[in-house]
């Protein structure tokens, strides 16, 4: 059954500041973003899956698992093919690899996996209504802070539909995995049908409902029903963070942890 | 529990008229209503007779957030509201969606329940007292840190309410609200609606049922969108016949009564056998016994086509054990029916019997195949499966398009398709519909399309979700009348159903589930005679049992079996 990838529960990441939260997110992308080297990458790594850990979110690291594992098999397979401006070491006509590019493939796997883990624990540990709180004290407009926060929301109900959709195209014998590429793309329309119009009523009843519950009188301002104070260990995360990722980008500028001259 | 100045107040529409865009009639035309502060309306009529457009229109939605031509006035005390945008109306009229899902937006119980109140700028402190009382009302304050994805359909039914009624409005509006919801589930929010009407809220509700209208101020039914009746609701319900016109199934009551030539209609079952006790009516223990003979029947019987051996399924990713230990056999011919309340694992169980889901211990075997090792394509020959929304199946652009391609993906040649298509719409009476848009069809005649599609595959047996769902009264007893057909015809049928009175009166075998695991398999008639069975699977029984049960100690299941086994004293009644 497809659901929410947030966890219910206590964990250090939970009780952080949503805008603390919001904060570190993207200064916690800089790591997996500033080195190639796969020994770096690697650590970046590990500190994204410490997060995850910290936010109770490894259980969803196997939600995501399969995703993960195609990005490193294809980040290293077109990465070790593609390199620009390296010698090959094997080649075949105008295509090859050699060490650098393989490794270079299998580092940027990890900073991509990295970087999904990072998204993982921010969700893992924050619940929409702290997200759109953070989002609107940052400054973003109610209505399209909630929006943004409503569609994290939407994500996981049409995975459901999508996967009730498909059990009923497969149980009148719709095998998806026959025939041609053309066969199979046309053997998808009995799913994208039903799917795409559930979505839109969904988005229209969406709407009703958030008018019908008062939603367009906080075009102006809404109050709070979560408390959400800021404590020390906020500002530690924040600090932390943010010194951290500046290490990051001062190490590799001065070298460390480059393994070919590119992001 | 309800704050000062929530006191109901008056609820009135005026000549409502409503035309959808491009549609070929009104969807409402000069429907009137009128409520006084604190009165229970309820609303009634056949499937899209107008129910849901009127509750609309009630809160402004229409004309405001739908196209079409909007005539009339909605009054809530003495203003006028037709002109205010929604979110103003919300204040004063809360409304219940059909489909209360929809209605959930967030990722907590009390932030649900908070949301309005947040959008109404409502101080913290005195929201949390407000979030904390009504989550009291609808008896979920235990689970107030909960994500509402993971209640039940009455746990969500009740939370939804409970953000409706947040705001304080002066009127609420429920659109069928016991649509999805076990026995239980319908218990619970009616005992919360009746709190509610005690502390004087004016309510207006929407449904199929006609039991729910009993004791109803007033009552109001619509036809082809026009008021085919107004007035208090027992006189209605007391005209078995009347009801049937207006597309609502009777009370089995009123309609037992009219059956038996007398001239009495009890609404309801205690008072019905109280009348008839009274006047020395008894069951007759001959033709009991011979129906309890009937039920224990088998050798209308083939063999075993379905078997589940101690089957342990737990959904992906830290879901829910679903089933723990299931074991059954299904043979040829039965008329299987599955109850049991929201998340006790029927779907999961019945979505095994045909390999859309694997055990992860144990095995099912289907016509000498283990669904494990099987293609779907395989099990798609022996066992169809009708899903409780037909719009989750539903492509095509026209209905034969989407009644052949189940039998088309099976390998059925064109000209086979053609002949399968022309029986099963003479079978589900949808002949001549060939070439209509599936889309533009009732809820009831898409369910008709969809069970076309499974039938024109000719698997051995069908499962059906619910398939009385969203259906009115003369649908759903369209429906179970088809299943009857079918399964007399030799289809084995399993239904997932909610619905005692489809059980009782149609079903041969009753599997109740609670938890994960088969907590009864007995006949229809064993579970609706043992009030411990009863209490212990939190099933109801259908008013015809209830009204044996009382007069006589003895499990009636239909009308038909009443007359059957009813006796007057040798000295009235022809029963």
């Amino acid at each position: 059954m497809a659901g929410s990838l947030y966890r219910q529960g206590a964990s250090p990441a939970h009780a952080r500041h949503p805008v603390a939260k919001l904060v570190a997110l993207p200064v916690l992308f800089v790591p997996p973003l500033a080195f190639n080297e796969p020994a770096y990458a690697a650590g970046a790594l590990l500190l994204s899956l410490l997060m995850v850990a910290l936010s109770r979110g490894l259980p969803n690291v196997r939600r995501v698992g399969a995703l993960c594992l195609i990005l490193i098999i294809f980040s290293t397979l077109i990465w070790a093919l593609m390199l620009p401006g390296h010698e090959h070491t094997w080649a075949l006509g105008p295509v090859g690899a050699s060490a650098t590019s393989v490794a270079y493939g299998f580092a940027m796997g990890m900073r991509l996996v990295a970087l999904v883990m990072v998204g993982v624990a921010f969700v893992s540990s924050t619940r929409a209504e702290e997200f759109t709180y953070a989002l609107r004290r940052a400054g973003m407009p109610p209505t399209a802070s909630l929006a943004l926060s409503l569609a994290f929301r939407l994500v996981p109900t049409l995975a459901e539909t999508a996967q009730t959709v498909t059990q009923a195209q497969t149980s009148r014998g719709l095998d998806l995995r026959e025939g041609g590429l053309l066969t199979r793309l046309k053997r998808y329309v009995p799913l994208i049908v039903p799917i795409l119009g559930y979505a839109m009523r969904s988005a229209d009843d969406l709407s009703r409902a958030l008018e019908a519950r008062g939603l367009g009188a906080a075009t102006r301002e809404r109050t709070e029903f979560h408390e959400y104070a800021w404590s020390a260990a906020d500002t530690v995360l924040v600090v932390v963070t943010v010194l951290l990722a500046a290490g990051c980008i001062w190490a590799r500028l001065a070298g460390h942890g480059e393994l070919v001259a590119r992001l | 529990m309800i704050p000062p100045g929530q006191d109901g107040a008056s609820l009135e529409a005026e000549a409502i008229s409503f035309t959808y865009p491009s549609a070929e009639r009104a969807a409402l035309h000069e429907v009137s209503l009128n409520l006084e502060p604190g009165q229970l309306g309820c609303l009634m009529g056949r499937t899209g007779a107008g129910k849901s457009t009127l509750s609309l229109c009630l809160n402004g939605i229409i004309p405001a957030m739908q196209a079409g031509e909007f005539k009339g006035i909605v009054r809530i005390g003495a203003d006028s509201i037709s002109a205010q945008p929604v979110h103003e109306i919300a204040r004063r009229v809360g409304l219940l969606f059909q489909d209360f899902e929809t209605q959930l937006l967030c990722s907590d119980v009390e932030s649900e329940v908070a949301f309005g109140l947040e959008n109404a700028q409502m101080p913290r402190e005195q929201m949390q007292q407000r979030v904390t009382e009504m989550l009291e009302l609808v008896g979920l304050n235990d689970l107030r840190g909960r994500d509402p994805a993971t209640l039940s359909g009455g746990q969500k039914q009740r939370l939804a309410l409970a953000a409706v009624l947040a705001p304080a409005p002066q009127v609420i509006i429920l659109d069928e609200p016991t649509t999805d919801l076990d026995p239980l589930g319908k218990r619970e929010l009616m005992e919360v609606c009746a709190q509610l009407r005690d502390d004087g809220i004016t309510m207006l509700m929407a449904d199929h049922e006609a039991g729910r209208a009993i004791g109803a101020d007033h009552l109001t039914v619509l036809d082809e969108g026009e008021v085919a009746f107004a007035g208090p609701g027992d006189e209605l319900l007391s005209d078995p016949d009347r009801l049937r016109e207006l597309g609502t199934r009777p009370l089995e009551m009123p309609a037992l009564f009219a059956a038996l030539g007398l001239a009495e209609r009890p609404l309801t079952p205690e008072r019905a056998a109280a009348i008839l006790s009274a006047r020395g009516w008894r069951v007759d223990e001959e033709a009991y016994a011979r129906l309890a003979d009937e039920d224990a029947r088998t050798d209308d019987l083939g063999h075993t086509l379905i078997s589940a051996d101690e089957v342990s399924y737990a959904y992906p990713e830290g879901g829910a054990q679903a089933l723990r230990g299931v074991s059954l056999r299904i043979r040829e011919g039965e008329f299987v029916a599955i109850l049991g309340e929201n998340g006790s694992g029927k779907t999961t169980l019945a979505k095994h019997l045909n390999g859309l889901l694997r055990p992860d211990a144990g095995q099912v075997t289907v016509c000498g195949m283990h669904t494990r090792g099987a293609r779907p394509r395989q099990l798609a020959h022996e066992v169809g499966y009708l899903f409780q929304n037909p719009d989750h199946q539903i492509f095509a652009g026209r209905v034969d398009e989407e009644i052949a391609f189940g039998p088309r993906n099976l390998g059925v040649s064109e000209a086979e398709l053609r002949s399968r298509v022309r029986q099963v719409l003479a079978l589900v009476n949808l002949e001549g519909y060939e070439g209509k848009d599936p889309f533009v069809l009732t809820k009831g005649e898409r369910q008709r399309v969809a069970l076309a599609s499974v039938l024109a595959a000719r698997p051995r047996i069908i499962v059906f979700d619910e398939p009385t769902t969203g259906l009115d009264g003369p649908e759903q007893e369209q429906m179970m009348r088809l299943l009857r057909g079918l399964n007399e015809a030799g289809q084995t049928i399993i239904f997932i159903t909610h619905c005692t009175w489809a059980a009782a009166e149609y079903a041969r075998r009753a599997i109740v589930m609670d938890e994960g695991r088969i907590v009864a398999d007995v006949t229809p008639r064993e579970l609706f005679g043992d009030a411990g069975l009863l209490a212990e699977t939190g099933q109801v029984p259908p008013a015809v049992a209830q009204f044996s049960q009382a007069l006589d100690g003895k499990a009636l299941l239909s009308i038909r079996e009443a007359l059957r086994c009813l006796r007057a004293p040798t000295a009235e009644g022809e029963g």
